[in-house]
């Protein structure tokens, strides 16, 4: 589904990725962890060039793109197979719940205004906000902007759906209505990577747990393997540390 | 009688509200699409444009409006003058209506105004949204004309309104190009008595009248653009509210 070959990216003299091989299988939930500055965020947004990367290759569906000499129309149809959840939302502010999922289905893909209107009663419908589709983001507690965030993404039924610590913005309280969708939209068999610290959610909804350490990928595999078996020393470090906090917590 | 004296520049000097409001509204209105372009322009950093903006403001900021005005009506209508003679236009430079200078000169000072206040406003929106207008495969164009700039707007009005301010107590030089202002106005009034110290009273009235006016207005517009005003949280609540009651109701006679 998604495969990432030899992914290199500078800023500056400092190298944030340093040859990254990643494959996302159909259906798979690839939780990345790894301290800050890891490079974690980077990797995923080199995915849909948010922030594109130097050089290697990305195979998205069947199709494979060299990213130094990918075109307008590459990045465009990248996009629109992925769907990317931010960390602070990112609501269009002047735009309702209903709005912020149409603008994209209407300008962005070309849909009609009826059918992304019946598209974005749906989706928010997953996320249980039916009642809020005429609400402003400044109207919603930051647990339903996220909400909205994640309709948004899926609204146009991307290939991969990609989440940059959806969580992390969020009170504690609110977290687990966002990991709650996360985990249906995984029942669902969506594909998706997902950027967390939320270790719960990797043990339990992860196929694939990726760790991350100075722009590489240390460690990799069933998040069983990772998490009672880590192999290398930074991952059990890293692990000890988060889990750690968490006992403490 | 000084309260008649008052009455009657009071009345005449009201004449001079239609200048001053037009060559404030000229100005800030026509500012407003010259003022986002220096605006992009310099958050862009479009090369040339970007530094002759920033120059430009940089000028405009650091002249008085009196040396402002009293360049322009020297210069200007020298130069206007001999371009017209150079090419056999047909324009008599001294019957053209100061007025025309006026407006001019508040649309310089204005644009380098409006500029600035974009400017802050711009960079006031959270990027985030950019990068989500990107991510639904929004086009650069699309994003800042649905979805930045219309943000920008709201919230650069009381900014746009202490601007207007400025611009109507800036209007009050505008008698020294003969434009006939409420100023200029209540200073030919006063020049037949020498009621000078009424007129000045007089107006001291019309200017705050006339500024608290347009703080009326810009609240009213800034009422209307509000988010909140297009669906009241109180009236939302009670339309929920109502409905969970109704559901409830409806459940409750199921299980009754």
């Amino acid at each position: 589904m998604l495969n990432i070959r030899n992914l290199h990216k500078q800023f500056g003299s400092h190298e944030v990725l340093r040859g990254i091989d990643l494959t996302v299988n159909q259906g798979d939930v690839v939780v990345i962890l790894g301290p800050s500055g890891s490079g974690k965020t980077t990797l995923l947004r080199s995915i849909n060039f948010l922030e594109p990367a130097d050089s290697g290759t990305i195979e998205l569906d069947g199709e494979t793109f060299e990213i130094a000499k990918a075109t307008k129309q590459d990045i465009q149809g990248i996009r629109k197979h992925t769907g990317f959840v931010f960390q602070n939302y990112n609501l269009f502010a002047n735009k309702t719940a209903e709005q912020n999922i149409t603008e994209g289905l209407i300008y962005g893909l070309g849909l009609s205004k009826n059918v992304a209107k019946t598209i974005a009663q749906d989706v928010l419908e997953k996320v249980g906000l039916r009642e809020f589709a005429h609400h402003y983001p400044s109207q919603l507690s930051g647990g339903q902007q996220q909400r909205v965030g994640i309709a948004r993404a899926i609204a146009a039924e991307p290939k991969v759906l990609l989440f940059d610590e959806p969580t992390s913005a969020l009170d504690p309280e609110l977290v687990g209505d966002i990991l709650a969708i996360m985990k249906s939209l995984a029942k669902a068999g969506k594909t998706m990577v997902v950027v967390t610290h939320e270790m719960g959610f990797a043990k339990e909804v992860a196929s694939e747990v990726v760790f991350m350490d100075g722009g590489v990928i240390v460690e990799q595999g069933r998040p069983e393997e990772i998490f009672e078996f880590p192999k290398e020393e930074r991952t059990q470090q890293f692990l000890a540390r988060i889990l750690g906090d968490f006992v403490r917590a | 009688m000084a309260i008649d004296y008052l009455i009657a520049t009071f009345i005449e000097s009201l004449k001079g509200v239609p200048t001053t409001l037009f060559i404030t509204f000229f100005a800030l209105i026509a500012a407003l699409p010259l003022g986002l372009l220096l605006a992009i322009a310099r958050l862009k950093k479009i090369p040339v444009l970007s530094q002759l903006a920033r120059l430009y403001t940089l000028i405009i900021r650091g002249t008085p409006l009196i040396l402002l005005i009293l360049l322009f009506y020297s210069f200007v209508p020298s130069f206007l003058n001999a371009f017209f003679k150079a090419h056999d236009i047909a324009i008599d430079i001294f019957k053209v209506n100061p007025l025309f200078y006026a407006c001019t000169v508040f649309l310089l000072v204005a644009i380098a105004a409006v500029a600035e206040i974009f400017r802050s406003a711009l960079l006031a929106v959270d990027g985030g949204q950019f990068e989500a207008g990107k991510v639904a495969n929004l086009s650069t164009f699309h994003i800042y004309a649905r979805i930045i700039l219309p943000q920008a707007l709201v919230s650069s009005l009381p900014n746009l309104c202490n601007l207007a301010i400025t611009l109507v107590k800036g209007t009050s030089l505008v008698f020294v190009m003969t434009v006939k202002d409420i100023t200029a106005i209540a200073k030919i009034q006063a020049s037949y008595g020498y009621n000078y110290a009424e007129s000045y009273l007089v107006i001291f009235a019309i200017y705050i009248l006339v500024c608290t006016a347009i703080q009326v207005v810009f609240k009213k517009l800034a009422d209307y653009v509000a988010l909140d005003r297009r669906m009241p949280l109180k009236q939302m609540e009670k339309q929920h509210n109502e409905k969970v009651t109704i559901e409830k109701g409806v459940l409750y006679a199921e299980h009754s």
